[in-house]
């Protein structure tokens, strides 16, 4: 296998970028990877921040992330040596609010507080902020630029927004800035007096228009209009914004990190990525795949042998247990297991033929008992950055996780 | 020929007394097969039923082995007698309304085509939402033209990621409120249908992962308590299951003499069914908050296949209704590695 590729591995990358954005579909472990990446960054030195915008309750805690608040605070050392390591760097988590997210940069844009708590008032903003799809890229690549503005991290790991429309995250500025471009504000702009959204166009659109306003209510309009009037002037800022966020996505200091799992729809959608990240010539840098199954040491290919295997399984154990076991069940998952792996394996090929030759990735196990708390980043760390051949991985937690930590090293030998 | 009503559990009892099922989830729990699953079983119980996606998502027609169609006339595409297939969205819906308003073609295309019109869209945001539904309630609405009898027995709609989807969910609400004109009124009309108790009902899909967990818990808090909106089940999908604990199997000990062959296929075999056990007792933990809400609980079983396809969402319709009794002797063991020969509608 390709893990242990000698020029590039996922260290280097990690090691060679200032912002590493995880792109993927949602439920393969996006989360959790991200902050993976960003306990590894802090082991190794780095002053590390992790965008996250969707832990679970249980990550926020142990990250001491404070729901109220969008400034994050370090992680103690003392949760790391708990699990037995020691930073060399910091980490701090920062959680994306979405509402009071945005609520906190129209504040900072806004020149008077009049025209703050005007646009805080406003349905139209209210919506968009509040609800409507797209507002959550918008307001993660905010709070990066404002990252990378302050230049406090040297590390920035981001967890974009689980969507479909992978890379919406991507074109988001684009997309802000044509919406809010000069001769669209126009349409909507309200002049001393009246609102004018007919005027600047020819009479058929206005016709047109008209049609299209009777069939939705002329309130939202005129929220519309009254929310760019008031915003005039504070485009100019996000536009530039926007336009630095584009710049340093695609530059050299970004690497774009594909999660994924080697299910057949998160790959179907994994491959889109693939296209669209070409499509904005942007290069992938590394691949993680999550929750794989290996395919088993010994591959006991014909489904006849299912009767001896039973009877050898009976005869393996000691009499005393053979009555507790259910070796039926115990050979056909067996069968299950091998399937699933064998359809994940001819699934893994032929992904990453389609990836750059220099492109690391990096298989993570399936974790049967995988702890969702501090001590897990830290165990993961291990998959995705496996240690040089001879080391054993550090065994963190008895039973379970130890077990499982076994097999890979095992598997890869 | 529908089953006896004695293979339905009371969960999928109630919910075929419905005429709207939504499914709520986080993306990536499998809410398209739920979906799909429970769409092929209402069909083979016997109910006309439609299922409808949202937007660019046409897994629920990919699964079913449906080809993709053309971008701009969609209606309802039927898989089965009794199973059809709507593929809509906010902006096919939102032509379509315009085509009812502007009868005349060109002028249409000029709309569409403007570039005005395509900021109204996008300024505009929640309309795309709220004339999905729009389609949604006319769907419903929809009679035969002879007997007068509704179209559908029952509808079935696949929303998008959680998140969005609550937007569709409560969108009907806010337009209500925001909007006037047709859009208001329209809005008020779907509201309606969707507060109906003895029509609707939303239904949370999840899988026992932590993250999906606090999810569903958060969309339930929103759907019933917030949105007031009728619910149905909870799905939970993709469940590993072990008749032995880990524990038990972490017990055995192996007779067989050391680096014998025999030895390696016994160890092979139990460190599969540890980690199904492990699997299986780490789910059944974490389920643990839902199983306080008051919802019935549908569960499905993960499936160890090696390619996800329509004979694997059939198998899954077997077990939110099974099949009648004369035919379970064909019915395949849930567990069983061979993947099991399609059968439609029999």
């Amino acid at each position: 296998m390709r893990e242990k590729k000698s020029q590039t591995d996922l260290a280097s990358i990690i090691a060679a970028h200032r912002v590493v954005v995880c792109v993927g579909s949602g439920g393969v472990g996006k989360t959790t990877t991200a902050a993976s990446l960003a306990v590894w960054g802090a082991l190794s030195g780095r002053k590390t921040a992790v965008v996250t915008i969707d832990p679970t309750k249980r990550l926020a805690d142990c990250f001491g992330i404070d729901p109220t608040s969008t400034q994050g605070k370090p992680v103690p050392p003392e949760t790391f040596r708990a699990y037995g390591v020691s930073p060399q760097g910091t980490l701090t988590a920062l959680l994306i609010d979405q509402p009071s997210a945005w609520d906190a940069a129209i504040a900072r844009y806004a020149p008077t507080e009049e025209v703050r708590d005007r646009i805080l008032a406003n349905r139209f903003y209210q919506g968009l902020s509040r609800t409507f799809a797209g507002s959550h890229e918008y307001i993660a690549l905010d709070t990066l630029a404002s990252l990378v503005q302050q230049g406090t991290y040297d590390l920035i790991v981001v967890d974009t927004p689980p969507t479909r429309q992978a890379l919406d995250f991507l074109e988001a500025p684009q997309r802000l800035q044509r919406f809010l471009d000069s001769r669209a504000r126009k349409w909507f702009l309200r002049p001393a007096g009246g609102w004018n959204i007919f005027s600047a166009m020819n009479k058929t659109t206005a016709f047109l228009l008209r049609k299209i306003e009777e069939a939705t209510g002329i309130s939202a309009l005129a929220e519309i209009s009254d929310f760019f009037t008031t915003m005039q002037g504070m485009f100019d800022d996000f536009g530039e914004r926007f336009q630095r966020v584009s710049a340093l996505l695609a530059s050299e200091e970004t690497a774009f990190v594909l999660v994924s799992t080697l299910e057949e729809e998160v790959l179907t959608e994994a491959t889109q990525f693939l296209t669209e990240l070409d499509r904005l010539e942007i290069v992938l840098k590394a691949a993680i795949f999550n929750r794989t199954h290996e395919e088993p040491s010994i591959q006991i290919s014909a489904e006849k042998v299912e009767t001896s295997l039973i009877e050898q399984l009976t005869r393996a154990v000691s009499p005393s247990m053979v009555n507790s076991i259910d070796p039926d069940w115990l050979v056909r998952n067996f069968f299950a297991h091998q399937a699933l792996a064998e359809g994940e394996a001819t699934r893994f090929a032929e992904f990453t033929k389609k990836l750059s030759p220099t492109t690391p990735f990096v298989r993570v196990p399936l974790l049967p008992a995988f702890p969702g708390d501090f001590g897990g980043l830290v165990s993961l760390c291990s998959y995705l950055f496996p240690v040089a051949k001879g080391q054993e991985p550090p065994r963190k937690n008895k039973g379970k996780a130890s077990r499982a930590v076994a097999r890979t090293s095992s598997g890869s030998q | 020929m529908p089953p006896t009503d004695a293979t339905l559990t009371p969960a999928i009892a109630s919910l075929l007394q419905k005429r709207l099922l939504f499914f709520v989830g986080k993306g990536g729990v499998g809410k398209t097969t739920v979906a799909v699953s429970t769409a092929l079983a209402f069909a083979r119980y016997g109910k006309k039923t439609l299922l409808i996606e949202f937007d660019e998502n046409t897994r629920a027609a990919r699964l079913l082995g449906l080809l993709p169609q053309e971008h701009n006339h969609r209606e309802p595409r039927s898989f089965s007698p009794s199973l059809s297939v709507l593929s809509t969205g906010g902006a096919v819906a939102l032509e379509e309304y315009l085509r009812l308003i502007i009868p005349v073609k060109p002028l249409l295309r000029a709309i569409v085509e403007s570039r005005a019109y395509q900021y109204f869209v996008a300024a505009a945001p929640g309309l795309k939402e709220l004339l999905t539904m729009g389609k949604v309630w006319y769907e419903e609405r929809k009679r035969d033209p002879q007997t007068q009898q509704p179209l559908w027995d029952i509808l079935l709609v696949d929303l998008p990621a959680t998140g969005h989807s609550l937007q569709y969910l409560q969108m009907p609400h806010a337009a209500h409120e925001a909007f006037g004109g047709v859009a208001g009124y329209e809005a008020e009309r779907i509201l309606s249908l969707l507060r109906d108790g003895e029509k609707t009902a939303i239904n949370f899909v999840t899988t026992a992962d932590e993250l999906a967990v606090s999810e569903t818990h958060d969309a339930y808090q929103q759907v019933v308590q917030e949105l007031r909106l009728p619910m149905g089940a909870l799905f939970v999908n993709r469940l590993h299951h072990a008749p032995l604990s880990a524990q038990a199997i972490e017990a055995l000990q192996v007779k067989a003499s050391p680096s014998s062959t025999e030895r390696r296929v016994v160890e092979q075999i139990l460190k599969c069914g540890h980690e199904e056990a492990t699997l299986a007792e780490a789910e059944a933990v974490r389920l643990r908050p839902l199983t306080a809400l008051p919802l019935p609980m549908i569960r499905l079983p993960f499936s160890p296949v090696a390619e996800f396809n329509v004979a694997t969402v059939e198998e899954l319709s077997r077990v939110v209704i099974p099949l009648p009794v004369e035919n379970t002797m064909d019915a395949p063991d849930k567990r069983k590695k061979t993947r099991p020969v399609a059968q439609r509608h029999p």
